[in-house]
């Protein structure tokens, strides 16, 4: 709804500022620095004067201080309130619903009969790695993990094949290699593992390995399984003097899919933790400082939060590799985290007991331990050690 | 604190505890800008005695002068004075940021250069009086960041300069932009109505907070976006578009009211506040007459001749 034609023709002719006021109060006007009564002056003087409003509007800082939008906590509305809790419980009841249907929908796949024969198997084998190592290559994160998780199905089905194929084989020759037969049930790689392997590529290499060992004899796939993924031997070490469940293989191949180490862990949960590696990713902060000196955080780029280093301290540059933060400004205040600002420690950089004390003007670091500060008197302060210890250039 | 301002220096020992402790902190950093004591202390008089009312409270003292910018005043009055090290730090910390205020205000480089370079002159003080150069930042009392300040002050210069390039404009840029030929404000004689429905919403837009008229103008008159008027008072800029749909509704509510009140229908009322009183003021005659005219611009021109002879 708009405002009547009158209104704004009132408004436009209600002009009479009188004395513009200075720009020291246009300043603190804008920083919210003003006591409630200057405050109040002010925006009188504001609503009546259109170059007023132009100079603070022009004046104001290019990058978006902190906003209130942060308070998320502040719905008044008690419609507003519960609404948040009601959408709230449905997400939850969803996510939940959701991955215990998924959870199902793999432990039945597993179990599901797989009539391969060993070289079909092979050949099978051999194509899914192909295919899967073209597919992941060039595809963005989240289809890299349906395909994984596909081709993981696929792979239990064939391990269940291979025990049930390796049994009978076993009981055909009458030989002592129920052992080794079972052992070779759970090399098929356990999603815990994956799970827990925070390395992408590491991830990757564990699949490929396991899906070749899959496609290979029953004794190759031993051995290789046993060398290659020594984590898959663990769990299979972990369940010794089990090779009669070989006989059954509608029984091992679930138990094979669902143990682990810490319990049963499904492929879903393994594509969740992914999901979770990846917006800790995109949740890396951006930082900067207010011109107020204070040091602020951002996560999306529009809104800045205002991050508590130290009382009093006016930051004049900020320097950003990775979790390592460092911060520096009046009086040679320097400040470092090495958690993404979590915690902060004081580093006083000081040359032959003769501490800066000079303001930080500037501070570059390449890595972790190489850094370069710059102060206000022409001075440069190098370190190698994480700021242990410091030489000064002039 | 006017008490302090008339003592001058030797009031000295009246400021308050908090401040003594901030001055103790500051006095390495007065004494390397080239600043004494109690030539600060005087400066810190000047400012109380400018900004605090008569007579001010102990509590209302302590408030101002614990949100005064100290290290940053000391700066912009120790380059006012001359120092030269003062200076020195000043180049160091602002030169960069003033040329980049400057480019993000005037959006041309070249313009944007010749309004920072403008600026330096004035902080460094150009003009002199009785022997000494008057600087800039000797106007600056440390109530705001000096950064902003900068801001400002590089804004107000700009729209200044803008105010100075519209006199300017040569007629034929005028007539080229289209100016000379917008239809002119019409001054006729009110109806009685209309005085009245004026005076009714006059009413109402006195009886808003300053901070709501603040809203209106900057939206509906600036034509400013939610999102800038928020980031000027620090709000959500749905909270600016909620303020603004309620002060909608009630300015709307309350002209009623008031015309309602001074003997008018609600029918009468909602159709005097509906109607768009500039389109009353159309007077055809003066309108067809204007097109016919020979000589529409007739002053203006005889005023640029008379300027030119």
């Amino acid at each position: 709804m708009g405002v009547p034609k009158i209104v704004l023709g009132r408004l436009r002719r209600a002009s009479n500022p009188g004395n513009h006021p200075g720009a020291d109060l246009l300043t603190a006007f804008a920083e919210q620095a003003l006591a409630k009564r200057e405050r109040l002056h002010v925006l009188e003087h504001l609503a009546q004067c259109s170059e007023c409003r132009e100079i603070v509007s022009l004046a104001r800082p290019e990058i978006a201080e902190p906003q209130t939008s942060l308070k998320l906590f502040s719905l008044r509305s008690p419609v507003l309130r519960w609404g948040a809790l009601m959408a709230c419980v449905v997400v939850v009841g969803a996510v939940v619903t959701t991955r215990h249907l998924a959870q199902k929908n793999v432990e039945t796949r597993v179990t599901a009969k797989a009539p391969f024969s060993d070289t079909k198997d092979a050949s099978q084998g051999v194509d899914l790695k192909t295919d899967l190592t073209a597919k992941l290559q060039p595809q963005p994160l989240a289809k890299q993990d349906s395909v994984l998780s596909h081709g993981l199905a696929k792979q239990r089905k064939e391990a269940a094949a291979n025990s049930r194929a390796l049994a009978v084989n076993a009981e055909k020759a009458g030989t002592a290699k129920k052992e080794p037969l079972a052992a070779a049930v759970p090399a098929a790689p356990s999603p815990a593992l994956l799970s827990k392997a925070m390395d992408q590529e590491q991830q990757k290499k564990i699949t490929y390995d396991s899906l070749g060992s899959a496609a290979r004899t029953s004794d190759e796939a031993v051995m290789n399984e046993t060398v290659a993924t020594s984590a898959s031997a663990e769990v299979a070490d972990a369940r010794p003097g089990k090779a009669k469940d070989a006989k059954d293989p509608r029984m091992k191949a679930p138990m094979a899919a669902s143990s682990g180490i810490g319990g049963p862990v499904t492929a879903n949960q393994m594509i969740e933790s992914r999901a979770e590696l990846n917006r800790a990713v995109d949740l890396t902060p951006r930082w900067n400082l207010s011109s107020e000196g204070i040091l602020q955080r951002s996560f999306d780029g529009r809104t800045w939060q205002a991050v508590p280093v130290a009382d009093n301290a006016i930051f004049r540059a900020v320097s950003a590799v990775g979790p390592e933060i460092w911060v520096g400004g009046n009086g040679g205040s320097l400040y470092h985290s090495s958690d993404s600002g979590q915690h902060w420690t004081q580093v006083k950089p000081a040359v032959n007991d003769s501490p800066l004390t000079a303001d930080i003007v500037g501070i570059e670091f390449a890595d972790a331990q190489h850094g370069k500060l710059t102060t206000s008197d022409h001075e440069t302060w190098t370190t190698s050690d994480t700021g242990q210890s410091w030489t000064r250039y002039k | 604190m006017p008490a302090m301002a008339q003592n001058g220096v030797q009031s000295v020992g009246v400021i308050s505890p908090e401040l003594e402790s901030r001055m103790a902190e500051l006095q390495a950093k007065t004494q390397e800008y080239g600043l004494g004591r109690e030539q600060f202390v005087a400066i810190l008089n000047e400012i109380g005695a400018k900004y605090l009312p008569p007579q001010p409270s102990e509590r209302e003292r302590g408030e101002f002068f614990a949100s005064l910018r100290l290290e940053e005043l000391a700066l912009a009055r120790a380059c006012a004075a001359g120092h030269e090290r003062a200076w020195e730090i000043f180049m160091v910390r602002y030169r960069e940021k003033l040329y980049d205020i400057a480019a993000y205000i005037a959006k041309e480089s070249s313009a944007a250069r010749e309004l920072a370079d403008s600026i330096y002159a004035d902080l460094y003080g150009t003009s002199a009086r009785e022997g000494k150069r008057i600087s800039k930042l000797a106007s600056y009392t440390g109530r705001g960041s000096l950064e902003g300040w900068l801001r400002t002050v590089l804004a107000q210069e700009y729209v200044n300069r803008y105010r100075k390039q519209r006199r300017l404009v040569s007629l034929d840029e005028e007539s080229e932009a289209g100016v000379q030929f917008a239809a002119a404000e019409p001054e006729l004689a009110p109806a009685a109505h209309d005085l009245r429905v004026a005076a009714a919403t006059d009413e109402a837009l006195a009886a808003l907070p300053a901070e709501d008229r603040f809203v209106l103008a900057s939206y509906y008159l600036d034509h400013r976006t939610l999102a800038e008027i928020a980031r000027t008072l620090r709000v959500h800029e749905s909270t600016i578009s909620r303020r603004l749909d309620k002060l909608a509704k009630t300015l709307r509510k309350q002209i009623l009211a008031t015309l309602r009140r001074k003997g008018m229908s609600r029918r009468q009322a909602e159709e005097a506040l509906q109607m768009d009183v500039r389109d009353l003021h159309v007077d055809i005659r003066t309108c067809l007459a204007q097109e016919t005219s020979a000589k529409p611009f007739s002053d203006k021109k005889a005023e640029a001749q008379a300027g030119e002879g």
